[in-house]
């Protein structure tokens, strides 16, 4: 039979009533918490009974205190004497249990639980605006972009996942933020009647957006193709992992040996720091060999659905192609760009398209879009014109068995840039040379079937 | 808002400084208050441990003797005012309620 048990449950700071509730939850079902670390609360089997129990938070001690400080000791004597006995104890948290059936509360005037966890708060609500910030700036840029290019924003593993954590981020914060100074209001209300309000806190919220980053995750590494691209990120991982479990080994390590707050702060730092140059260092320096050796790549190697050679007639090996493809559930990107090799002396007429597959409809419109305005302001910004002047006009799409073609006009100047429309699929194309109907139906029949 | 620190005083702070005016042991006071009031006002030992620290922060009470973690404290000149001044609110209270109620309670 079981004798310990762990478990995690991300509590809000503020939430004592929660964890005093799911203490007494677990002592009737025969686990009573003994240990309290950044990796879960520790339990011990015991009888089932039913105990009362309370979570006190003391700012002044450190988590890296071995033992209770003299303050809390003397808090500890107090509290024993009205039956009151110490669970568990974390640095600035103690837990309390009482075995009576109707005990005596530790805290008796509501005003100065509000004042202990306004303490806790005040340490706390900075972290909590730094992630706000952070959050916003992510996930609200990530937003944006979102709205203005979608291709862009939804083609980029990495700011998918960046954006999705900023905005987990941002909800989790303002949230949890919200939910405690709404019951800090109350509470006072209620306290100025000399009544206890119960703190609720945002745990199963939490829940939601861990999930939500897990799934963040899984998104980005089936997304991202590189592989070196995933050997960096997922060595970070596993990195950060590492470190995180071995910065909580020797904290429990130098705590269980009795080191002083100082002693044990110094070296968990000291490991902290050397582990993480060592890991990250390790391996940035194992992804640069890894590119270097050939090992990984950090570009697909894809064949180009269409070449300006299939154009003009002229030897693939004369151009340097370039293909570079992003694939998402939403859309697939392919950027192509044909241009004269290096060791050619003649120079060969380039061209470059991207071809966007749209898998979701509703986005299909802002991908067009994105596609028209990109080169109108890309224009406009060279030109130094008013955006009237430069624009996409619809042109007979026949010629390119199309759905809809537009041309790029640049002051009245049809130039060689087309947006090309097939259901599901859009394509914007750029070449140095005047097209004929000829070249037109191939990059037609090429490009629709890609 | 919180009440101003100690610009009146609960019930509990009332009679934790009741209790100091003779030299006491702080923990013996969580014993003496329900005594005194025949268990009508009851401190509860982390609410008795804060109000003791905030009355010795804020003078009203000063440490006497500290006995490993035993510590006994007594009111001072600062924290007799403040019981006064309290004990001077509640009579008026009194006062307040005769004038409109009678002594007998009856109006």
């Amino acid at each position: 039979m079981k004798t310990t048990r762990r478990e995690f449950i991300p509590f809000s700071f503020y939430d004592h009533t929660g964890m005093e509730k799911h203490l007494e939850k677990m002592a009737r079902k025969g686990w009573m918490v003994e240990e309290l670390s950044n990796l879960g609360w520790k339990y011990r089997a015991i009888e089932p009974q039913r105990l009362h129990f309370y979570v006190s938070f003391d700012t002044r001690a450190s988590q890296f205190e071995p033992e209770p400080t003299e303050e809390q000791a003397t808090f500890q004597e107090f509290c024993a004497r009205s039956g009151w006995k110490l669970a568990a104890f974390s640095g600035q948290m103690q837990i309390f249990y009482n075995e009576e059936e109707d005990p005596l509360p530790i805290q008796t005037d509501p005003e100065m639980e509000i004042r202990m966890v306004g303490k806790l708060a005040r340490r706390v609500v900075p972290l909590y605006i730094v992630f706000l910030v952070l959050g916003f700036l992510l996930g609200g840029g990530w937003c944006v972009s979102l709205v203005n290019t979608p291709i862009k924003a939804l083609t980029t593993p990495g700011g998918v996942l960046m954006g999705l954590y900023g905005l987990c981020l941002f909800l989790y914060g303002a949230v949890d933020l919200i939910v405690y100074y709404t019951w800090r209001r109350r509470a006072l209300a209620a306290a100025q009647r000399g009544e206890f309000l119960p703190t609720k806190g945002c745990h199963k919220l939490f829940y939601i957006v861990m999930a939500v980053m897990a799934l963040g995750l899984v998104y980005w590494f089936a997304v991202e193709n590189r592989p070196g691209m995933r050997f960096l990120a997922g060595g970070m991982l596993l990195a950060y992992v590492v470190i995180f479990l071995a910065m909580n080994g020797t904290k429990r390590t130098m705590k269980r040996r009795k080191a002083s707050a100082g002693l044990n702060r110094g070296v968990t730092m000291g490991v902290d720091v050397i582990l993480a140059m060592v890991l990250m260092g390790g391996v940035t320096w194992l992804f640069f060999q890894g590119v270097q050796h050939g090992v990984f790549s950090i570009a697909e190697q894809i064949e180009a659905p269409l070449s300006a050679s299939d154009l003009i007639g002229v030897d693939e090996e004369k151009y340097l192609t370039t293909v570079s493809v992003d694939m998402t559930p939403f859309l697939d990107r392919r950027e192509v760009r044909c241009r004269t090799g290096f060791d050619q002396e003649e120079l060969l007429p380039g061209m470059e398209y991207t071809l966007v597959n749209v898998h979701v409809p509703w986005i299909y419109n802002a991908c067009f879009r994105e596609l028209c305005r990109d080169t109108v302001v890309q224009a406009a910004s060279h030109t130094r014109e008013m955006l009237t002047t430069v624009q996409y006009e619809p042109v007979d799409p026949a010629p390119w068995g199309a759905e809809e073609a537009y041309q790029f006009n640049l002051e009245g100047e049809f130039q060689q840039k087309y947006v090309l429309c097939w259901p599901e699929k859009i394509v914007q194309l750029e070449a140095d040379w005047d097209l004929t109907a000829e070249q037109m139906a191939v990059v037609g029949e090429k490009l629709k079937s890609a | 808002m919180p009440r101003a620190k100690f610009q009146t005083l609960t019930e509990q702070m009332y009679y934790v400084l009741l209790c100091l005016s003779r030299e006491n042991c702080g923990m013996d006071v969580m014993d003496q208050i329900p005594a005194m009031t025949n268990g009508r006002v009851r401190v509860g030992p982390g609410t008795l441990y804060n109000l003791l620290e905030q009355f010795v922060e804020a003078e009203m009470i000063r440490e006497t003797r500290c006995e490993g973690r035993r510590r006994s404290y007594i009111l001072t000149e600062k924290g007799r005012a403040r019981l006064d001044e309290e004990y001077r609110r509640i009579c008026q209270q009194q006062k307040d309620y005769e004038a409109m109620f009678g002594k007998d309670g009856t109006p």
